[in-house]
């Protein structure tokens, strides 16, 4: 019986692989949690405007007060523990002088996370904990995505043509990320410094914060994996192939990443100058980030789902990838 | 308002805390490691019958 879901954790894990396992779902499931818990303190926040009766507003700001300091003590364990893989990444490529994903990661929750927790401490100002929950959640989710799917390639054993595939689109989508976050990375303090020096200095904050969080190339980072997964879950599902199928396999498999990859920097392109000019308010990025990063995973479930369909084999896997959608 | 905030935040706080650690205990003690077999489990058993010989339950009552 071929193992479906690439979300039940294969029987074959090694001990460390099931605790990074372990670990990482605790920590996608507690950002998660917090984040729904942050947004729900911040709501106050959204609701405070100048006009307000006097004696309304000074209620509403010791409300705010109160709820931001317990959004603040939530926060805390979501930036230490659950974003602990973005630290350690970025940690480890800045000493080695490279710059991946992980540097504007960390960076956007930073500039996030700081100026939120100093205007906490004094009491006023704009805080922004929902946005670092939502960041840290649902990057998270790309994050367990991802190493659902390369467990479960690993622990079924990897066919050679798609192995092959897998190591040169890999190159080139590390390539592509590479020069898409230094100038992400670029545009980000631009538009901040701009924003700070010559049009508003309230808004460089959320400006700079959205701009990182568009410079996250999740959807960029899961294209590959997310393809390599569909196409060995298709192998898996039809049980013996040819080789002129395995190549058809590939050449599918080609098509769904590059769709991937340059659909995914359409989509930031699109964004990075509403985000540049202010239009974009750091969760509306972190949801647009959620959107581009679940639109990739789609698009490779889809081509599992094509490829299972156009070949008719007997047996559960293909009818129940046959039924349905 | 002042004074219920003050009652029904930590509330909401404490049952956070609770929840993510009742969530955390669940995945540390296995939980969620192995979503497949529970499943399978149905398809899987021995529909064999067992043997021919009667029980003791029908001994005694024939």
């Amino acid at each position: 019986m071929s193992a479906l879901s690439i979300f039940s954790p294969p029987v074959a894990l090694s001990a460390a692989d099931r605790h990074r396992r372990r670990h990482m779902l605790a920590r996608l499931g507690l950002a998660w949690l917090a984040m729904m818990q942050v947004m729900m303190f911040a709501f106050p926040g959204y609701l405070r405007h100048e006009g307000m009766a006097p004696d309304n507003l000074q209620l509403l700001d010791q409300a705010i007060f109160l709820m931001n300091w317990i959004s603040l003590l939530i926060t805390v364990p979501v930036v230490l523990y659950c974003a602990q893989p973005v630290w350690a990444g970025a940690i480890d490529r800045l000493v080695r002088g490279r710059i991946t994903m992980d540097v504007p990661v960390a960076l956007g929750i930073i500039v996030a996370f700081v100026p939120s927790a100093y205007a906490t401490w004094a009491g006023q100002g704009e805080v922004y904990f929902d946005s670092v929950g939502m960041f840290v959640a649902f990057l998270l989710t790309a994050r367990y995505l991802e190493l659902c799917a390369r467990q479960a390639v690993q622990s079924a054993g990897a066919n050679q043509a798609v192995e092959a595939f897998r190591v040169a689109a890999g190159a080139h989508a590390d390539r592509l990320a590479f020069w898409f976050v230094s100038i992400q990375v670029l545009l980000a303090i631009v538009a901040g410094a701009v924003w700070w020096l010559y049009i508003d200095p309230a808004h460089a904050v959320p400006v700079t914060v959205a701009m990182f969080v568009m410079s996250c190339p999740c959807a960029m980072a899961m294209a590959v994996p997310s393809t390599v997964s569909a196409a060995h879950a298709t192998l898996a599902a039809r049980g013996s192939v040819s080789e002129s199928e395995v190549a058809a396999l590939v050449q599918a498999a080609r098509r769904v990443t590059r769709q991937n990859l340059y659909g995914s920097i359409a989509w930031h392109l699109l964004m990075t100058p509403l985000a540049a000019i202010g239009l974009v308010a750091p969760w509306v990025a972190a949801i647009s980030m959620l959107l581009s990063s679940l639109a990739v995973a789609a698009n490779a479930w889809r081509m599992y789902r094509r490829q299972c369909r156009s070949v008719d084999i007997p047996g559960w896997p293909a009818a129940a990838a046959r039924g349905g959608a | 308002m002042t004074a219920s905030l003050l009652l029904l935040l930590p509330i909401a706080l404490a049952f956070v805390v609770l929840i993510g650690g009742l969530f955390w205990w669940a995945i540390f003690a296995g939980q969620f490691d192995d979503t497949q077999s529970g499943g399978e489990s149905i398809l899987l058993d021995d529909d064999t019958p067992k043997s021919s010989e009667p029980s003791d339950h029908d001994k005694r009552d024939g």
